[in-house]
């Protein structure tokens, strides 16, 4: 065979090795899908707040977050979407009102907890805060 | 020979100069971005050999006290920046301070004179922004706003690690947290900085001081809500159940600042200005840049000083 038609089969092979670790070498970035809906306390929208999904060990590795603004979030506006698998969701609310200290207004309710599974396609979520009597 | 002459003396023409003006001009473009990145580059390494420095100071300080410093010092108010100044050269600063019981200022140090010195080494040099925010319409810390004309205080970029909050991956339990909460959030109680009274000896951090977390970079600026930055010498309010000086692990680096959001105190975010992460220092003052997309199972991992967690990194 002629040797330079070696070299040149040689070096498209070299190439296609690199090329793969190239394509296969960051595999550490997961695929996010983002998650949006809508946040309620005790049936009415919550007017300012926070969302985080915290990856439960196994599943996901990063977080996911958004902001809750008039009732609604999507991981699609500024936060982070999800990767596949099974997460806690932690909500925080507040009333909106501006004050001294207190960016997004005074808290509404302690920091509602949840679960929340994530299949890999976009999805929509819920969540429904119910106002629980004093004393509980 | 006199026709040579001739030859030799032609000129360019033009456009041979428009190409050589071309190519100049696409090699400058590609000059410009990266005296750019050399800059950030630099300013990224200032700031966590600042950050380095903190870590040695604090070493320095277990030597002689044979613990850590609390968060906070519960009788005055002060936060352990104060009490890590003689170990990072600042000790005429730290001589200037009055640090007796109850101190001679308010008792939460909110309005001490001293937050108005500038301490660089606290200070990440990418960070547009060293105190605290007194701009309109989100004035929102105005307790902290001192002097006339009125200023905001110095604040720190530094923070102590409390330790993570949420669900240990080891063990499928929740981390220990106080039971007292500030914006309807506890803090962490298994990290290296814990809330006034208690403190960490380095012989505490059983998970190994190489792989647990001691100080984090919190240096990004909100421009919506100022980021809650506070004066440096602030530690927390006598009795309180939060720490101006030290956060919890509870949240992903830069969230804050992609999603632009501010909540619980004790919760706010670690992250940077810097892409891509913030620079945290470790137990043995070792330090590491994190990446912003860290599994959050292994970043509380890293937090906790003693959760038995094998920290795969």
């Amino acid at each position: 065979m002629n040797p330079r038609a070696t070299t040149t089969r040689l070096t498209a092979r070299a190439g296609l090795v690199l090329a793969l670790f190239l394509v296969v070498g960051c595999g550490s970035d997961e695929k996010l899908s983002q998650v949006s809906g809508t946040v309620t306390y005790d049936g009415k929208p919550v007017p300012a707040g926070t969302i985080f999904f915290d990856p439960v060990a196994g599943g996901a590795k990063s977080q996911g977050f958004a902001t809750i603004k008039n009732g609604e979030f999507d991981t699609a506006q500024g936060g982070r979407g999800l990767g596949a698998g099974k997460f806690q969701v932690r909500v925080l609310g507040f009333d909106g009102k501006e004050a001294n200290d207190a960016p997004l207004g005074r808290s509404l309710f302690p920091e509602h907890t949840q679960s929340h599974e994530q299949t890999g396609a976009n999805a929509t979520l819920d969540i429904k805060v119910l106002k629980t009597p004093k004393g509980q | 020979m006199r026709l040579l002459f001739v030859r030799s003396r032609t000129a360019f023409t033009l456009i041979e100069l428009l190409v050589v003006i071309a190519i100049i001009a696409i090699l400058i473009g590609l000059l410009l971005p990266a005296v750019q990145k050399v800059r950030e580059a630099a300013a990224r390494m200032k700031c966590q050999n600042q950050i380095r420095q903190l870590a040695i100071g604090l070493h320095n300080y277990h030597d002689v006290h044979n613990t850590l410093p609390s968060s906070y010092d519960i009788t005055n108010g002060l936060s352990w920046y104060v009490y890590v100044l003689p170990f990072v050269e600042q000790d005429p600063q730290f001589k200037a301070m009055n640090t007796a019981p109850g101190g001679t200022f308010t008792s939460t140090n909110r309005l001490n004179p001293h937050g108005l010195t500038r301490i660089s080494a606290f200070l990440c040099p990418s960070s547009p922004i060293d105190r605290m925010a007194t701009m309109a319409p989100h004035n929102v810390n105005t307790p902290e706003i001192i002097g006339t004309p009125a200023q905001g205080t110095y604040t720190t970029h530094y923070y102590g690690i409390t330790g993570p909050r949420g669900t240990n991956s080891a063990t499928g339990t929740a981390y220990p947290v106080t039971t007292g909460t500030h914006d309807g959030v506890p803090m962490a109680l298994s990290g290296m900085f814990v809330v006034t009274p208690l403190s960490v000896r380095l012989t505490d951090v059983t998970d190994g001081t190489s792989v647990t977390l001691m100080l984090g970079e919190m240096s990004w600026f909100s421009s919506v809500y100022g980021t809650r930055y506070r004066t440096w010498l602030r530690g927390g309010d006598i009795g309180g159940s939060f720490a101006c000086s030290a956060r919890n692990v509870t949240n992903a680096i830069n969230s804050g600042l992609r999603a632009n959001m501010i909540a619980a105190y004790s919760d706010v975010p670690m992250g940077s200005m810097h892409p891509g992460g913030a620079s945290f220092a470790m137990g043995d003052a070792s330090v590491r840049f994190v990446s912003e997309s860290i599994d959050m199972n292994v970043y509380r991992a890293i937090a906790s000083r003693n959760g038995g967690e094998v920290a795969n990194q």
